[in-house]
């Protein structure tokens, strides 16, 4: 090292010692100093906004609770400005004095209405959903509502990019189809992670939608922050926070499908002439509790007969969330509720003739027909959560869950259920630890610990001497730090260690890495990459699943962890209104994945891993599978708020290690809806979705079940009409409303037009 | 209002062409099924009760290459378990599908494997091929001797 570098290494030491030895200085200094809180039009905090005086580079961003202090280099006259991406810009011209501290407010308004979202779930806090460096979609209380959404999957088959697949989700393109077994896509409820204990699938019934504010679809590899099951993307259910005034809501609804349209079909299954109807009520009440608390419940109870045979369903939900603050720096939540379900799982049919009844299998000598399962489940949570402010700047939160779930077989020839040993008893629980810091220079470090287990039995699980079953405890500790290298760039690292106990003599160790920079290009324009890795823990079910009672399945308890690499590049933008525009909201991203071990149900003819020949379907490691695609979302606001459009174009292309595509993904998809004001008192809308045939099924399938490779492409278009009157609201709504035939997946017939009539009393 | 109508219009027909412009599930063109009679001739002696965990008689629309074949369920017609012990038996298939069927066979299973598979009889007139044509019903003969099993496939 040669003089010049030390002595400019001298001048840094001797510069940051000095800056440190002046900061108690500073602090006592009668500056002068502007602070306040900036809210959206509807008095929620906007965090992560910045506020600058005008014409300098002086400034700071607001904390999670939409303060913010800015201490002044001189005192005068000023204009204060508080800017974020997706709002337009709130100024304010104050005059301070030596020592005086200036209090401005600001109330921004989004520049395309509902752009202006606060989300969670891409760095586990409260952001602006603009600064996301990542392709997220969020749906609101208010669509949700004004679509009848009843379970979770009603919700996201209209976010695009994601399809379902009967109970399964495929978001782009990461899942096939395993009848929701190893979801790669992660269910959040209020944060708290909720898979199934059983299979590691997405518990679509489990969510109270009454009660939802709002739903974050995180598209991509999210095992940075959640660990495994992330792999492909995370989906983040927020209930709603207690109202100031007492609030009760009462609503029921109704309806039916339509009758089959071909004879043939009628004839082979003569109860679809009747009225095949659905109907459901729900009841649900939230008020404020003492100072600071607050509690809701909901009730709900829905019957559905089903439109094809053997298909019933039956609800019934009981949920409560109670909050509670014991000080001002303390307080916590707890989510806890339960379900009774008795479902016909209709699982595949008889062939392209006789689409309406189950098909059988003879393989399994069953009297019964095989194409459909019958079982009666409860299910159960409690999800309490604690958070702690040591400061301004600081959250400290804890969470721990609890999720258990009982399946019992129905006979289908007695109709009674079969005891517990014939069926699954799964319970999943976990604890969490988050500490939240804004640093200096606007920073944010997110550090945490989390634990994780699953003790399941199930009679479809084949276990032998040697094989540990029941367990797959995890612990891990993640990093996130967040900040802004200069008003108009941020930038993202992270990294998860995750390890997991496979069984008593195997250990599984993940690091996962991701970084993300953002870059505003102009107020109404933002550029984003992002790179990530990711993994997944093959499921108890994937692993120990042997049954040949409904499609031959079996075990592979030699099953490797598949992981995923991630890139992602985007571009997010605004347009202010012109003409009959208010405004336009648009995002355009590119994304890559690449698999290793990718886990996929194969079709066996020979030896397995264990040196056993078998024939029928295996969960296997393939060597490489790719996702690489392009979505292009757009969203606009116009006649002064009269109609509102949104449309999403997904374009995948997926290839296994052989160069083909991946079976059961599409290569396109489409969404596309509109709300429209028709009178003051009536909206009405539309949605249609667009989904091509998959490029490749897994022929094999076919050997087993009827028509299996039958393949149609999705067009579904649903309609509503929706009124208020005080406090009370009417829906119609007609789904698939040109009753065109297309398939939920493989061998299952999706819903033909059906419609439904809802009133909602709220006071 | 002339612009919101516009709207509805702009959104609404693009809907209506994608949706019209394609074929949905439908039910296949060709559904009147046709019929299988066997009979069946049983010669020799009987192999033990417990080496019957299944037994049925089983046409299939392609000839099959190894026992794995037998699992390929939507290209076969099979009966219901066949009586164990008797000298002849005749099975009806009411509902088939129409069409060539090169093999028919009667089988056994001879444990719980699924692989174990066996044929006891085949169908060898005109080289084992028949039709089976709507309404009508095919009648087909096979003789079961124990004591000479035929080669499969």
């Amino acid at each position: 090292m040669n003089a010049t570098r030390l002595i400019v290494l001298f001048k840094g030491i001797a510069f940051v010692a000095m800056a440190w030895l002046s900061l108690p200085s500073l602090g006592h200094a009668q500056q002068a100093s502007v602070a306040g809180r900036v809210v959206d039009k509807t008095g929620g905090a906007l965090p992560g906004v910045n506020v600058f005086v005008e014409g300098t580079t002086h400034g700071t961003t607001t904390g999670m609770d939409g303060r913010y202090r800015l201490v002044l280099k001189s005192p005068g006259t000023m204009t204060i400005v508080a800017s974020a991406v997706g709002f337009k810009r709130g100024t304010t011209q104050i005059v301070v004095a030596e020592g005086q501290e200036a209090t401005v407010d600001f109330v921004l308004t989004e520049v395309v209405i509902e752009t202006g979202e606060v989300v969670v779930t891409a760095s586990r806090r409260a952001q602006l959903a603009s600064m996301v460096p990542a392709s997220l979609t969020v749906m609101s209380a208010r669509e949700l509502d004004t679509r009848n959404v009843v379970e979770l999957d009603d919700a996201l088959r209209y976010v695009s990019g994601l399809q379902m697949q009967d109970n399964q989700v495929n978001l782009r393109g990461s899942s096939g189809f395993a009848y929701n077994t190893g979801s790669r896509v992660l269910l959040l409820l209020d944060g708290a992670q909720l898979l199934t204990p059983e299979t590691d699938g997405v518990p679509l019934d489990i969510v109270p939608m009454t009660q939802v504010e709002q739903i974050e679809v995180l598209k991509g590899p999210g095992s940075a922050l959640y660990g495994s099951g992330a792999l492909g993307g995370v989906i983040n259910v927020i209930t709603k926070a207690f109202p100031a005034e007492p609030r009760t809501g009462i609503q029921t609804y109704g309806g039916f499908y339509e009758k089959a349209k071909y004879d043939v079909w009628r004839n082979e299954w003569q109860e679809s002439e009747d009225l095949r109807w659905f109907a459901g009520f729900r009841f649900d009440h939230a008020r404020k509790l003492g100072r600071g608390g607050g509690g809701w419940l909901s009730l709900s109870y829905r019957k559905d007969i089903g439109y094809m045979n053997l298909q019933q369903n039956r609800l019934l939900q009981a949920y409560a969330k109670i909050g509670f603050q014991l000080s001002r720096r303390w307080q916590g939540d707890v989510l806890f509720g339960g379900q009774l379900r008795e479902k016909d799982t209709f699982l595949f049919w008889n062939g392209l003739a006789d689409p309406l009844n189950p098909g059988k299998l003879s393989i399994s000598r069953s009297p019964d027909p095989t194409g459909s399962n019958d079982n009666f489940s409860n299910q159960f949570n409690i999800l309490p959560t604690f958070r702690y402010f040591p400061n301004s700047t600081s959250l400290l939160t804890g969470r721990l869950r609890f999720f258990g779930t009982v399946i019992r077989p129905i006979d289908n020839l007695t109709g009674k259920t079969k005891p517990v040993s014939e069926g699954t008893v799964g319970f999943r629980y976990g604890a969490e630890l988050q500490y939240t810091r804004t640093l200096a220079g606007n920073s944010t470090l997110t550090v945490g610990t989390n634990f994780d287990a699953n003790t399941t039995r199930s009679s479809f699980y084949l276990t032998r001497d040697g094989d540990e079953l029941g367990s797959q405890p995890e612990i891990a500790v993640f990093g996130q730090w967040e900040g802004a290298l200069s008003r108009a760039v941020s930038v993202v690292g992270g990294l998860r260690f995750d390890w997991y106990r496979v069984d008593a003599t195997e250990t599984v160790t993940r690091l996962s890495p991701k970084a993300a920079v953002s870059y505003v290009v102009s107020e109404g324009l933002v550029a984003r990459l992002a790179a990530g890795m990711g993994f997944r823990v093959p499921s108890l079910a994937e692993r120990f699943t042997e049954n040949v009672e409904f499609i031959p399945i079996y075990r592979n308890p030699r099953l490797k962890p598949e992981t995923g690499t991630s890139v992602e590049i985007g571009l997010r933008g605004w347009l202010a209104g012109a003409g009959p525009v208010d405004g336009i909201e648009w995002d355009v991203s590119g994304f890559w994945n690449d698999y290793r071990d990718f886990i996929e149900p194969r079709f066996v003819n020979g030896p397995n891993s264990e040196g056993v020949r078998i024939v029928g379907f295996q969960f296997i490691n393939l060597d490489d599978g790719r996702i690489a695609g392009v979505e292009v979302n757009v969203s606009g606001v116009l006649l002064n708020d009269l109609v509102r459009v949104t449309s999403g174009y997904t374009f995948l292309d997926t290839r296994d290690p052989s160069g083909d595509e991946l079976p059961y993904r599409p290569r396109h998809l489409l969404i596309s809806g509109a709300t429209m004001k028709i009178l003051p008192w009536l909206d009405g809308g539309i949605d249609y979705r667009y989904a091509s045939i998959p490029g490749t099924i897994d022929s094999d399938f076919a050997i087993f079940v009827q028509d299996a490779n039958v393949l149609e492409e999705t067009h579904s278009t649903d309609v509503r009409l929706m009124a208020r009157w005080r406090g009370i609201t009417t829906s119609l709504l007609v789904n698939n409303v040109f009753n065109y035939y297309y398939l939920e997946r493989v061998a299952l017939l999706a819903p033909p037009r059906y419609f439904t009539l809802k009133l909602q009393l709220d006071f | 209002m002339p612009k919101l109508r516009s709207c509805v219009a702009a959104g609404v027909l693009p809907i209506v062409l994608l949706t019209g412009c394609d074929s949905a599930i439908e039910p296949p063109d060709e559904v009147t099924p046709g019929a299988i009679r066997a009979d069946i001739t049983y010669v020799g002696t009987w192999p033990p009760f417990n080496q019957f965990v299944d037994h049925r008689f089983v046409a299939m629309r392609f000839v099959p290459q190894d026992t794995t074949d037998f699992l390929q369920l939507n290209q076969l017609e099979f009966s219901e378990g066949l009586p164990y012990g008797v000298t002849s038996h005749v099975v009806v298939l009411p509902e088939v599908r129409t069409g060539t069927y090169p093999f028919a066979v009667v089988a056994r299973q001879r444990t719980q494997d699924i692989l174990s598979w066996e044929a006891l009889g085949i169908y060898m007139e005109n080289q084992g091929v028949f039709q089976v044509t709507a309404g009508d019903t095919a009648r087909v003969s096979i003789t079961v001797d124990f004591d000479n099993p035929p080669d499969f496939p």
